[in-house]
């Protein structure tokens, strides 16, 4: 896949380093990772599928987004899709900013854009052999750049 | 005219397989129109698709978006990323 969307495991030492910046004094890190349980259900494993390119292009402007809203310098996003097992991480935010409100309001912002906008689906696999897709948000077929 | 069709998260549950070539007689069709035609195909998806989005290629497209030949077209259903 690419920059943003991956199959591979999420490496935020990696995501640290691309976004080193000595003019930031904090560092906001947002981490999505598999739970074992949904709704009383117990899960074992969740896959996620998405719609590679568009998917890219989405978290490629919410990224840009953060950057214009926000008074932070730096903001990297990555989702990976793929079978995920219990305690794998499947999403990580990570900004950094001259001071940390911003930084931790700019990584709730794109966490949040990010479940509302990405063409991102999870099927949840539970204990006992069944699975089944999520539904959550509808995308919106006029979304464009919220700059 | 022919089309890929891509069917993305539970979708592919409703008509039993994640993608699909179609040909159809006309030359010109809008990807509501071929919305509607796969309804007829596959009646399970009939309740699903009012909330579905249409991709072309790599667009989200509104359901007047004329579809060419040899396009491909996602079916997208509401998102549960993160």
């Amino acid at each position: 896949m690419g920059r943003w969307m991956t199959e591979h495991s999420l490496d935020l030492n990696q995501l640290l380093q691309e976004t080193e910046d000595p003019g930031s004094g904090g560092l906001a890190i947002f981490c999505g990772t598999v739970r074992n349980e949904n709704e009383g259900k117990p899960v074992r494993a969740i896959t996620y599928e998405a719609h590679g390119h568009l998917a890219e292009r989405v978290l490629r402007e919410i990224e840009e987004e953060v950057l214009a809203r926000f008074d932070v310098r730096r903001c990297r996003i990555q989702h990976r899709i793929g079978m995920l097992q219990l305690g794998e991480s499947s999403v990580i935010v990570v900004v950094r900013a001259a001071h940390r409100a911003e930084a931790f309001e700019a990584a709730r912002y794109a966490i949040d854009e990010l479940k509302q906008r990405t063409p991102i689906w999870k099927e949840e696999h539970y204990e006992t052999g069944e699975s089944r897709f999520l539904e959550g948000t509808s995308l919106k077929p006029d979304e464009k750049l919220k700059l | 005219m022919r089309v890929k069709v891509v069917f993305y998260g539970g979708l592919q549950r409703d008509v039993g397989v994640k993608e699909q070539g179609f040909q159809f007689a006309e030359d010109s069709l809008t990807v509501k129109e071929i919305g509607e035609k796969l309804i007829e195909r596959y009646p399970a998806l009939r309740s699903k698709m009012q909330s579905v989005v249409y991709a072309v290629g790599d667009e989200i497209v509104d359901g007047g978006h004329l579809v060419r030949d040899g396009d491909e077209i996602g079916l997208l259903p509401p998102v549960s990323g993160g």
